[in-house]
């Protein structure tokens, strides 16, 4: 398998399912310190093994970052769908949305999309894996730079 | 890494400073979004506490990211902004990327004294946290960077 895929699918895995757990999953409410953690993970794995160089290949870590981060996103909605902790403060937007005044019009699709009466609909499911692919890929990206700025090796002089 | 060799002013930087802009959008957005407020805030909410003793407020309202994830936004959108204006600095930080960690220390005892630290502390520790991170995605960017590069009185590179 491709290292670089490798590393970012242990990065992503491991970030993913952190942050798809009750408790564990709240580190990221600290600026997605677990997805940040994952690119810095995969940026290991890729550089442990790798020769010293005299340049610190920043634009790999920046991509095996992204990777993680999409791989965690993809990874925390499957773990939040089976923890069930995608609903989490869905009550709240679907209640202030309901209590909108003012004249505001809310689109019925919109209440629809937060109301977790009978559980997580399609919508929120795809908002909550396309916020945590985007977020996670933020987040990873930089934890990949700032990974290959700390594990990268330069030659002997 | 000598100063000639950077590129930190590529075209990619204003690409970098577009999706900054777009993140801060979104943080500022509650006080403006009206009954959509708390649709940003749930938006943001895996991202940040957001707890509104611990948040900026505008109009009233609390921002969608706390004094600290507000003041690691401001430093990193800073830094994209002001390092191809450091070159020196630039050059000698990226020849030693691991000082980068070292600008987190005020963040990390700041946060341990998570009963006394003030929104100024905790806010101006963010700002010193990102300003240096911003440094490292400019010089990856500059390294994708095709073209032969030029480096002007000011350190700025032009690129033909």
């Amino acid at each position: 398998m491709n290292e670089k895929l490798k590393a970012a699918l242990i990065g992503g895995g491991v970030a993913g399912i952190a942050s798809g757990l009750p408790y564990i999953g709240q580190v990221n409410t600290a600026c997605c310190a677990l997805y940040i953690g994952g690119g810095i993970l995969a940026a290991y794995l890729l550089m442990k093994d790798a020769a010293p160089s005299e340049k610190a290949p920043y634009g790999g870590g920046a991509v095996v970052g992204l990777l993680a981060g999409v791989i965690g996103g993809v990874v925390a909605t499957l773990t939040l769908l089976i923890t069930g902790g995608i609903t989490d403060q869905a009550d709240q937007v679907l209640e202030s949305l309901r209590m909108a005044g003012g004249g505001v019009e809310i689109p019925q699709g919109l209440l629809d999309l937060f109301d977790t009466s009978e559980g997580a609909s399609g919508g929120l499911i795809l908002l909550n894996l396309v916020s945590g692919v985007v977020f996670g890929a933020i987040a990873s990206c930089i934890g990949g730079i700032v990974g290959m700025a700390i594990f990268h090796k330069k030659p002997a002089a | 890494m000598n100063i000639q060799s950077m590129h930190l002013s590529t075209p990619w930087r204003w690409g970098l400073f577009a999706g900054c802009a777009a993140w801060w959008a979104l943080v500022v957005a509650p006080p403006f979004a009206g009954a959509y407020g708390d649709l940003v805030h749930w938006l943001l909410h895996p991202v940040c506490h957001q707890i509104p003793e611990r948040s900026f407020h505008l109009l009233g309202e609390s921002l969608a990211a706390c004094h600290r994830c507000t003041g690691l936004y401001a430093g990193f959108t800073l830094g994209v902004l002001v390092w191809p204006w450091l070159p020196g600095f630039a050059a000698r930080l990226a020849a030693n990327p691991r000082w980068v960690a070292v600008f987190f220390v005020p963040l990390l005892v700041d946060w341990t004294m998570v009963f006394w630290n003030t929104p100024a502390s905790r806010f101006v520790t963010g700002v010193v946290a990102a300003f240096p991170v911003a440094l490292l995605p400019l010089v990856a960017l500059g390294e994708r960077t095709a073209g032969p590069v030029t480096t002007n009185s000011r350190g700025m590179d032009s690129h033909g």
